[in-house]
């Protein structure tokens, strides 16, 4: 993910830290659509809106109700998924994350690495 | 300290960073509290965009915490089927974000004129010692309503600024109203959550 976001341009990396804080500060209960369903059970989207719409793809937990890991930094261009299928590929990095649980790392933003 | 502007203090330095966070900020902001006022009067989406002249969908867009193309014109006319005011205002960076990491149900309702103590009583405190006060006294009774500290709860509304009532009766119809009010605001912190990604 960091690696992903710090190819962004610095507007929609900031975007992106905005939709983080969010779920880190407040989850999804109070402020409405933070997340987005994709179609897949159990994967989510954020979505940043730009010219280059962000889609990165997340789950809840999956170990807790309280947290979230990021599956996969996605982006929706002219409509279309890059890279194409992300929900599935996303759905498949929670299948080995639930069998794997130490492949989950604490968020680190861009450029800094600091965690949240 | 804010953990939060702890970890946007590099970040901000850059201009078109703390422009597009905040602009972000206002974003989730203004669909929140839409949600928010909507639901504290118990209206539906259709029920609001009747009295605002839109059309439901629209509302729905208007409570997305994605939207980002909302008119000042549009929040007026929400305002006014909301029986609030509206208030545009400037702020500094820090003021924003700090406003944002407190940000719950409880500090983003707000009420109708015609539940607004100060114009439904008079000798009701006005100043602005006691509008923080208020707000302290708001955390008092969520704390309270989580049954955990009814004391604090108690403790609150003896602390209230002294001010001689022009009548007894007048006096229990205020201090009526100011619970009241409260009471009408069970607004609940969310517990912070973690975010982590898969290395």
């Amino acid at each position: 993910m960091r690696s992903w976001s710090e190819r962004l341009q610095v507007k929609e990396r900031a975007k992106l830290d905005f939709k983080v804080d969010v779920l880190a500060i407040h989850g999804t209960q109070l402020i409405p659509n933070v997340v987005s369903p994709t179609g897949v059970s159990s994967i989510f989207k954020l979505k940043v809106q730009g010219q280059v719409k962000l889609r990165p793809m997340l789950c809840e937990g999956p170990g807790d109700a309280i947290s979230f890991t990021f599956l996969l930094g996605a982006k929706e261009v002219q409509f279309e998924l890059v890279p194409s299928g992300a929900p599935e590929i996303a759905a498949n990095y929670r299948k080995d994350l639930v069998v794997h649980p130490t492949r989950r790392c604490l968020h680190e933003r861009a450029n800094r690495q600091t965690k949240s | 300290m804010s953990e939060l502007i702890d970890k946007l203090r590099v970040d901000f330095k850059n201009e078109e960073y703390r422009h597009s966070y905040a602009e972000e900020c206002l974003n989730a902001t203004i669909a929140t509290q839409l949600k928010v006022l909507r639901e504290q009067r118990g209206m539906t989406q259709e029920k609001l965009a009747e009295k605002a002249g839109m059309k439901q969908p629209r509302l729905s867009v208007l409570e997305d915490a994605n939207y980002a193309n909302w008119s000042i014109s549009t929040l007026k006319r929400l305002a006014r089927a909301l029986d609030v005011a509206l208030s545009v205002k400037f702020e500094a960076f820090s003021e924003v974000i700090l406003d944002f990491e407190e940000m719950s149900r409880n500090s983003l309702e707000r009420l109708s004129f015609g539940d607004d103590p100060v114009f439904l009583f008079k000798n009701v405190r006005t100043s602005r010692a006691f509008r923080r006060r208020r707000h302290a006294f708001n955390d008092a009774e969520r704390i309270a309503l989580q049954g955990k500290q009814m004391n604090l709860f108690s403790a609150e509304i003896k602390g209230w600024p002294a001010q001689e009532p022009s009548s007894r009766s007048e006096s229990n119809a205020e201090d009526a109203a100011m619970v009241g009010m409260s009471l009408g605001q069970h607004g609940r912190r969310q517990d912070a959550t973690s975010v982590g990604s898969v290395g």
